[in-house]
């Protein structure tokens, strides 16, 4: 199988990139080792419908993205199917939310969506400087984040190695702009 | 027996089919030539050990060319049906490596003949009717060897020396360092370019080929500081004709590796080839990524150049042609012309709108108070630019007190510049990002206006400024971000690419315009275009006029 761990947000808006900043960190942090899987990391930015190609490559994708929830507060985490999505799911958070959503429907509607979750936090909105700083909440969601999406590799029989354990969320994103992915997509 | 040889020839001149037939001509054998495409075909029926020996001829004779990029050869049961009219045709290239290794033994031999001929490439060099002049009149000399090492001398005593041939017309004089970007020079050999340039073993190969071009090669970092210099490019070639190549040999006996060549007015000595109407076949190339990109070719056929100018529209008439050239007028082609000279365009050609469609032109800006201005409207705008001023008030006020600003053209290069004025930078966005070293750089903002129609698209300057600011404002150095501003124009193209495509199904994308024969442009872009788009260029014509 191959699988594809999609990071999604636009890194000027503090917590709003964390899902870009999110997958480098997990990058960074670890080696996915499997004979029968294939495991490719993307850092989808804002790119939106031109993901459309990448994504219907893959058997299965983990979408990582903020989003908004009914009765949520800032650093709570979320998984679910993207077909069996919570009714307390809003996805009107921000443009690149929408776009997100607009772009798994079109591939939905073409019949080539593979099996999607969603990795989501609800990002606590600051309208500050421009910076690469993100909130203590979402610093504090990433052990969920990381816990949950790991636990969702072992499930599918992915032999998951420490590579890099020095590296925080914080630091990843002040650098996460200039990196290289080491787990580029395979397919 | 047949065997079929394949070339894969990317020029629509017939020096190849010419060079070919010239090889075969006198040979007492059946054989088929025509080109198809990109293809020469060659069919030769015999037995098979005349065939052998047939092969290891041309293998020893027919020279290399810039435009071969691969060959194959295979037995097949007979010739097919393709169209072998012949042609008859004459290549008008200075000297091949059949002449080198001629004129090398008779000129050892104290060459006297009247005339040089070479039944290969058809050159000829009236030897006879060469003539030396200095201020005071004609010059007497008693042999070729005699003057041309006489020249030698005067060139390596400072003087400047007229040479003009059937092949070229040039100054030539002493090489002593190298005092401007892209200076033309002609090396001796190949063995010495090594001295002063980064020397890859492809291009020594392309500057030995038929066509003998004058390539541009990266100064190296030993030369360039032994000799405290801070260029990037040096033009050299080696030797353009036979009475130039027998003079290198000359130069390098008196340890001389380049001279300098240009088009003057001044010099002290003429020697000139009488009776020989100019033949010009200069022709100037980059190599970049495997690809040859020509920037100069004065052997250009008449009909592209009443083409291309038969548009006003630099880009159109680049797109024109490249379109004449790869014969696309039954395609869907979208044409990528980036120009640092001339109005940048997108443009799509596709037989359904039996014509081109504008895609996208840059509209310049006023000013950076403009932008700032436009950028501000909106509530984080607003406080962006505040936050801007704040810290970053040199740069700030630097931008907004700068006057009109005065674009070159219509294009991504004016873009940056304005982008680099606007955001304090102090040097060029191009040069910056060649000296970033990162990996990647931040994704900056190239949109387009939304509008549902597919053409006339509006570029959004604001979010271009705008998100570079903020970059600014997250601490990212001046090099990384020029990095991300020339990358994510890369992608922005990709994306056109890909917006057009639902639109008109693309049979291909074509490169034009001087900034595509930039090799990290050129990289940059070719990785951002999806593999599913073959790309495509001129193939004689310059890659911009």
């Amino acid at each position: 199988m191959n699988i594809l761990i999609l990071g999604i947000g636009n890194i000027l808006f503090q917590d709003e990139g964390i899902g870009a900043h999110f997958i480098h960190y997990i990058d960074e942090k670890y080696e996915f080792i499997s004979k029968e899987h294939t495991v490719s990391i993307v850092d989808g930015g804002t790119l939106a419908q031109r993901l459309i190609p990448l994504i219907i490559k893959y058997d299965k994708v983990f979408v990582v993205d903020c989003i908004d929830a009914l009765n949520s507060k800032a650093g709570d985490v979320y998984f679910f199917d993207y077909l069996k999505a919570p009714a307390e799911i809003d996805w009107q958070g921000s443009a690149h939310e929408v776009e997100m959503l607009q772009t798994l429907n079109m591939i939905k509607m073409n019949g080539d969506l593979p099996s999607t979750n969603v990795l989501g936090v609800i990002p606590k909105r600051v309208a500050d400087d421009t910076t690469f700083d993100l909130s203590q909440e979402i610093i504090r969601a990433v052990a969920t984040m990381e816990h949950t999406l790991i636990e969702a590799l072992k499930d599918l029989n992915i032999e998951i190695k420490k590579r890099n354990e020095e590296m925080s969320i914080e630091q990843m994103a002040q650098i996460s702009y200039k990196r290289k992915i080491i787990n580029d997509p395979r397919v | 027996m047949i065997l079929e040889y394949k070339f894969e020839y990317l020029s629509n001149n017939n020096n190849y089919l010419n060079f070919l037939n010239n090889i075969l001509k006198t040979k007492d054998l059946e054989y088929k030539l025509c080109k198809e495409g990109d293809f020469i075909y060659l069919y030769i029926q015999d037995e098979e050990e005349t065939l052998l020996e047939i092969s290891n001829e041309i293998a020893l004779k027919l020279p290399m060319s810039i435009f071969l990029k691969n060959y194959t050869l295979e037995v097949v049961p007979q010739i097919p049906q393709k169209d072998f009219t012949k042609m008859t045709v004459s290549s008008k290239l200075p000297y091949c490596s059949n002449c080198v290794a001629k004129i090398e033994n008779e000129y050892s031999s104290n060459f006297s003949k009247d005339l040089f001929s070479c039944d290969i490439c058809d050159t000829i060099c009236k030897v006879k009717t060469l003539k030396l002049f200095d201020k005071e009149g004609l010059k007497n000399y008693t042999s070729i060897k005699d003057l041309l090492v006489q020249l030698a001398k005067e060139i390596n005593n400072n003087k400047k020396v007229r040479i003009k041939t059937k092949y070229l017309d040039y100054v030539f004089s002493k090489f002593e360092k190298i005092e401007k970007n892209n200076q033309n020079i002609i090396a001796s050999s190949i063995d010495c370019i090594g001295k002063l340039a980064v020397a890859s073993q492809e291009k020594k190969i392309l500057l030995s080929s038929v066509e003998k071009p004058s390539i541009l090669f990266n100064i190296n970092e030993i030369y360039k500081r032994t000799n405290n210099i801070d260029y990037e490019k040096i033009n050299i070639s080696l030797a353009k004709d036979l009475i130039t190549f027998l003079l290198s040999k000359e130069l390098s006996a008196l340890g001389i590796d380049f001279v300098n060549y240009s088009k003057a007015d001044e010099y002290d000595f003429l020697l000139e080839e009488q009776d020989a109407n100019l033949s010009d076949s200069n022709i100037e190339i980059s190599l970049v990524d495997d690809k040859i990109f020509i920037l100069k070719n004065e052997s250009v056929e008449e009909k592209l150049k009443e083409l291309y100018n038969s548009f006003e529209e630099k880009a159109k008439a680049q797109f024109m042609v490249l379109l004449n050239e790869n014969d696309f007028f039954e395609k869907n082609i979208l044409n990528l012309y980036c120009s640092k000279k001339y109005e940048e365009q997108i443009s799509l050609y596709a037989p359904k709108i039996d014509g081109i469609l504008d895609i996208l032109n840059y509209k310049m800006p006023k000013n950076v108070s403009e932008i700032f201005e436009k950028i501000a409207l909106e509530d984080t705008g607003k406080r962006l630019i505040e936050n801007y001023k704040l810290k970053f008030p040199k740069e700030y006020e630097k931008a907004l007190c700068s006057a009109d600003f005065d674009f070159k053209n219509s294009s991504i290069s004016s873009l940056w510049e304005f982008a680099s004025l606007a955001l304090g930078f102090k040097n060029n966005i191009l040069v910056n990002a060649k000296k970033a070293l990162l990996q990647k750089g931040p994704r900056v903002d190239y949109k387009l206006i939304a509008s549902d129609k597919i053409y006339n698209k509006k570029f959004d300057l604001v979010r271009f400024i705008k998100s570079g600011i903020s970059f600014r404002l997250a601490g990212v150095d001046e090099n990384s971000l020029s990095l991300g501003y020339v990358e994510s124009f890369a992608y922005f193209l990709a994306n056109i690419v890909d917006e057009v495509n639902l639109e008109f199904e693309l049979d291909g994308v074509s490169l034009s315009g001087d900034l595509i024969a930039d090799e990290f442009v050129h990289k940059l872009i070719k990785k951002a275009i999806t593999k599913n788009f073959k790309l495509f260029y001129n193939k004689d014509f310059p890659i911009q006029l």
